[in-house]
């Protein structure tokens, strides 16, 4: 069970290729990080993988537990297992965060059945206690108004209530203080198990030293240049993505 | 006339101006209403409003021999309720005074057929809202009147409801909010053949908000004009809509006589299936009303090909040290948002009806706030 | 005026004694029409066509429901409708008469000719005096004469587009430009020739009680591009005179128009133009509009967006004192998918000056991707300044977005007083502020105009506060 790439080729729609034929692994229960510098295809490495009408697809298969994911519409990959942590989560006026999460649980429920209020409160409630978020946050509009750092914790406690096979994390890093880094990690940390499987997108590595990956991948030019263990993220930090370009002439 | 006991020859004098004035300005409306045509299409009012089609038809009505009737009731208002009687020439005078957006001559009909309804006046906090029901299914006329005395704090919540797919309703509001005094207001109409609503609210220097909600008419068209005559009053507006096959016509003014005053505006509309919906709006910010902030908003979503949108927001500023803004939004459904939605498991139906409904409840939010 | 390289206008506020070889007198009628085909030498078509329009006209009614009060001050008995030297311009200045030279070189066109224009066409009253353009354009195809000549010479070209875009019965100024109409440019732009300097027309009323009807067809071929600049100037008169143009273009697929005009009339003109283009596949067309001057000016330059992808702009700038009423805006009609536009105005109103912005923005059924975007802002000067904002949006369908947004302010009192405390006169700093409150659309005008501009909102601030 796991997560296949093969030959994956992708471009904005009608504009240039981004993704030049990325071949990944990622099997239950493994963590593993993408680094690379700007511009080289992460996000949409990750935009792809759920979906977004952007970008298109020109080659290259992607199989989620021997699911064919580019023949799944963008809410099926989520019902499927993936999840993805977003750069930059969206506002959505109006829509109230326990809303959103009661439509999108209900969604995974079987025909007929009914979301139990009760649990679903108490659940979300302690997850939120866990992130160290207000409970007020449960009646405001999902991320409307909300800091850059709310956003992303946002982000994570939807993970936590999905429960998602496969989770992508989008740079969550980005615009995070210091606390608020170790109570996400925490929270990434805890949901680590056998049955699941995390990629962490992000350019540095006071991420990685946090949620400690199993495999580093560093994508340049949309494609995976090259692929090692944690050793690879201090070397990063040591010397850059420069030494790749010099590596690989 | 009639001068009260024991006063001045000033207060004599000022009373006598004040009798005058308001013959003259009686005059005027009769005069209005002689001169008022059955809007067409050079009304521009009635711009988007296909006036032959249906001010015409209610103009046949109002003139025809059509009893006008309905079921008129109220909730939790106490001593504050009157019922309108035929009789009562203040209130008579009152509707006859208000201004429309277009519609004088149907305001005219209107006065014809006055006499039933209710007129609330609150004279203390209200302990929970009173509910103001009109309901009918045929054809109905009633006026509204709603006087807020001075520091008074009052919800009221009317209701108007059509019974059969045939009812007409063509209701007058006349609302009056005195210094201090703060008024929330609602109004729920539904199912209706035809439905029109003209409203003015006067505010002498206290706090107004009004939500409107139009549900289920084949046709309905509301006229809410807001006047400001006291500085410190504040005057907040808000609809929120989602009609699926109707004609939805919504016209307001905001007037500010007197400076030193602020009003706003929030109108929203999902579009479905077949449904247009027209909004024309003004701020009106007269000579000498200084220090004048309103500001005034109109957003649309359109879920179906086949739904229409047309949006007029105006202003028309003749002061100075104002500030004024309007802003006018028609978009589908944004795919950013959709997207999020969507990445979280819910399907696309369900994604589009959540965000339509947050769309709007974005607007009962900031009613209730 | 002076020395300075560049005078788009000295206030045109002097005139030359009226010496007309041809004067059709007051009123339009058929004998009217007559008097100017027969003036003109035009063929009979064209006669039956202006009477056609007179009769048209006279049955249609005035925009009352709508247009600002003034215009019910309009009477058409009062003006004169054709009043000229002759209907052949000259090719060089030396062949143009006297008084008409003179006035011309006063205005500064000749010199800006030599300056940085590809071609001008000068027209005096009701005719053309003068029209030129650089040679090697001639060798490349481009045509720029005045309608007259165009209609003549350039028949199949001219007369399949004339009307097309701004039909006769479109409103009852445009029945009265088809058929009272004289002057103006025809210019046809051949496949992908791109114009690298601007054409320029001089548009003068010289005389009193004066109709001018200029009529303007510009046609872009595939992938051509060319600017067209046009500005105008009359003497101050007590009697009203009427200008009411018509401008048409057509830009071909691909194709680039951009239309700028600086209109400076004097405040006795009625200012009551139609301008619209027609934008075909991945075509743009941009109209750059200010107006200055005139007492009443409706003017709302439009784009039809005819092909997938085309686009158009309007950027707009009006300033309204005392005794003018600047009713201006914009229409963009989206009838073809993907089709963008842009539409930025920015008034200013002193004194008891009135600017209202009047918008129209369409999009038709089932045509997806559509964008457009409007901002409005509007800057007042004084307390019995006024500004209105009238849009009006449509939008059919769930696949296109619009925004409108418009704001009302004044210049900051602190920023003034910031200014005057450092020295400068508050005519001064009240000139820095607006300027300050229009520069980025100053910009869209090319250089030579944008000095220019700057130069007359600093002499109308001084005017108005100093």
């Amino acid at each position: 069970m796991s997560l296949v790439i093969k030959n994956l080729h992708a471009r904005v729609k009608d504009g240039a290729p981004i993704l030049n034929g990325i071949n990944l692994e990622i099997p239950k229960g493994e963590v593993h990080a993408i680094m690379g510098p700007n511009g080289s295809g992460k996000s949409t490495l990750s935009k792809v993988l759920c979906g977004h009408p952007d970008y298109e697809v020109t080659d290259g298969s992607a199989e989620l537990d021997g699911q064919n994911l580019f023949a799944m519409s963008v809410d099926e990959r989520s019902r499927a297992g993936l999840f993805l942590a977003f750069q930059y989560p969206v506002e959505v006026p109006g829509v109230t965060n326990a809303n959103f999460m009661r439509a999108a649980l209900q969604a995974r429920l079987p025909k007929g059945e009914e979301i139990d209020a009760v649990s679903f409160y108490k659940e979300l409630r302690s997850k939120m206690k866990e992130l160290g978020m207000d409970p007020k946050f449960t009646s405001r509009a999902v991320n409307e108004g909300f800091s850059g750092g709310e956003k992303k914790r946002n982000d994570i406690l939807q993970m936590m209530m999905l429960n998602p096979s496969y989770a992508i994390l989008d740079e969550t890093d980005s615009g995070l203080d210091v606390d608020a880094l170790r109570i996400v990690s925490e929270g990434v940390n805890a949901m680590r198990a056998p049955f699941r499987s995390f990629l962490v997108i992000t350019h540095y590595k006071r991420l990685l030293d946090y949620i400690r990956p199993d495999v580093v991948h560093v994508l340049y030019k949309g494609q995976i240049v090259r692929t090692a263990g944690f050793e690879l993220v201090e070397q990063i930090e040591e010397r850059g993505f420069d030494f790749l370009k010099t590596t690989e002439a | 006339m009639d001068f009260p006991q024991n006063i001045s020859m000033e207060e004599a004098f000022a009373l006598a101006e004040a009798e005058a004035k308001l013959e003259a300005a009686l005059q005027e409306s009769r005069n209005r209403f002689t001169n008022a045509r059955i809007p067409d299409r050079l009304n521009e009012d009635w711009r988007f409003g296909r006036p032959h089609q249906y001010a015409t038809a209610l103009a046949e009505l109002l003139q025809g021999d059509t009893p006008s009737q309905g079921e008129a009731s109220v909730l939790h208002a106490g001593a504050a309720a009157v019922p309108v009687s035929a009789a009562d020439e203040d209130l008579k005078q009152t509707e006859m005074l208000m201004p429309t957006i277009g519609s004088d001559a149907l305001l005219g009909l209107h006065l014809q057929r006055f006499g039933s309804g209710y007129a609330l006046y609150i004279e203390e906090d209200t302990a929970e809202p009173i509910h103001l029901h009109y309901k009918t299914a045929g054809f109905y006329t009633p006026s509204t009147f709603i006087m807020v005395a001075p520091g008074v704090k009052a919800q009221v919540v009317e209701h108007h409801e059509g019974l059969s797919e045939n009812a007409v309703l063509f209701a007058t509001r006349n609302i009056q909010v005195a210094e201090g005094a703060e008024l929330k207001l609602q109004l729920h109409s539904s199912c209706m053949q035809r439905y029109l609503c003209i409203t003015d609210i006067q505010n002498m220097g206290g706090k107004v908000s009004q939500l409107t909600r139009h549900e289920n008419h084949a046709w309905a068209r509301e006229e809410t004009v807001a006047e400001i005559y006291a500085p410190g009053s504040d005057i907040q507006l808000f609809s929120a809509n989602l009609p699926t096959s109707s004609v939805l016509d919504q016209h307001t003014r905001q007037i500010h006589h007197t400076g030193g005053a602020t009003s706003n505006l929030l109108y929203k509309n999902v579009l479905d299936g077949t449904a247009t919906a027209t909004f024309a709006g003004n701020i009106y910010v007269a000579p000498g009303a200084h220090h004048t902030d309103a500001y005034q908003s109109n957003r649309n979503l359109l879920l179906s090909e086949d739904a229409t949108v047309n949006s007029l927001p105006g202003l028309e500023i003749l002061a100075d040290k104002v500030r004024c803004s309007h802003g006018s939004a028609t978009a589908p459904v944004n795919e950013e948002q959709l997207f999020y939605l969507l990445s979280r498991g819910i399907p696309r139906d369900e994604a589009i009806s959540l965000l339509a409904q947050g769309f709007i409840d974005d607007v009962i939010e900031k009613f209730n706030n | 005026m002076d020395e300075s390289t560049f005078q788009m206008d000295t206030r045109g506020a002097f005139s030359m004694p009226e010496n007309h070889k041809f004067d059709a007198g007051y009123g339009l009628t058929e004998e009217t029409i007559d008097y100017i085909c027969d003036a003109k030498g035009e063929p009979d078509w064209l006669r039956q066509f202006r009477k056609d329009a007179l009769r048209k006209f006279n049955e249609m009614p005035m925009p009352y429901h709508w247009a600002p009060e003034g215009i019910r001050n309009v009477d058409f008995e009062n003006f004169r409708y054709y009043l000229s030297h002759g209907a052949t311009p000259s090719r060089s200045w030396d062949e143009v008469p006297d008084d008409m030279k003179r006035t011309f070189e006063r205005l500064g066109v000749p010199e800006q000719e030599r300056a940085f224009l590809a071609g001008v066409d000068a027209q005096y009253d009701s005719e053309t005096a003068y029209t030129n353009m650089r040679e090697e354009l001639q060798k490349q195809g481009v045509i720029f004469v005045n309608s007259t000549e165009g209609l003549k010479e350039y028949e199949h070209i001219f007369r399949p587009w004339f009307g097309k875009v701004i039909p006769v019965g479109d409103n009852k100024f445009s029945a009265l430009n088809h058929a009272a109409f004289s002057g103006g440019s025809f210019i046809y732009v051949p496949k992908g020739v791109k114009l690298t300097q601007p054409l320029q027309a001089y548009f003068r009323i010289n005389s009193e009680s004066m109709g001018q009807f200029e009529r303007t067809l510009i046609i872009a071929d595939e992938g051509a591009e060319l600017m067209y600049m046009e500005g105008c100037t009359a003497p101050q008169y007590d009697s009203a005179t009427l200008h009411s143009g018509v401008v048409e273009l057509v830009a071909l697929k691909g194709a680039k128009i951009q239309y700028v005009t600086v209109q400076n009339w004097s405040t006795n003109v009625y200012n009551l133009v139609i301008q619209r283009g027609l934008a075909m596949e991945d075509a743009e067309i941009r109209w750059i509009d200010c107006n200055l001057g005139s007492g009443l000016t409706m003017k709302y330059p439009a784009v039809v967006l005819q092909g997938r992808r085309a686009r158009g702009e309007v950027v707009s700038i009006s300033l309204a004192h005392s005794g003018q009423l600047q009713d201006t805006g914009a229409r963009m009609i989206h009838a073809a998918p993907e089709t963008t536009s842009n539409i930025v105005a920015k008034s200013i109103s002193i004194g008891e000056g009135r600017a209202s912005y009047r918008g129209e923005v369409k999009v038709l059924k089932g045509m997806a991707g559509c964008k457009n975007n409007t901002e409005c802002d509007a800057l007042l000067i004084n307390a019995a300044s006024r500004t209105d904002t009238y849009p009006a949006i449509t939008v059919k369908g769930n696949a296109s977005a619009v925004q409108h947004e418009a704001s009302v302010s004044q210049v900051d009192e602190e920023m003034l007083f910031y200014l005057q405390q450092r020295g400068l006169t508050r005519a001064q700093a009240m000139s820095l502020a607006v300027n300050g409150f229009i520069n980025d659309l100053v910009k869209e005008f090319p250089m030579e105009y944008s000095v220019e501009l700057r130069r007359l909102i600093d002499l109308e601030m001084e005017d108005s506060i100093g």
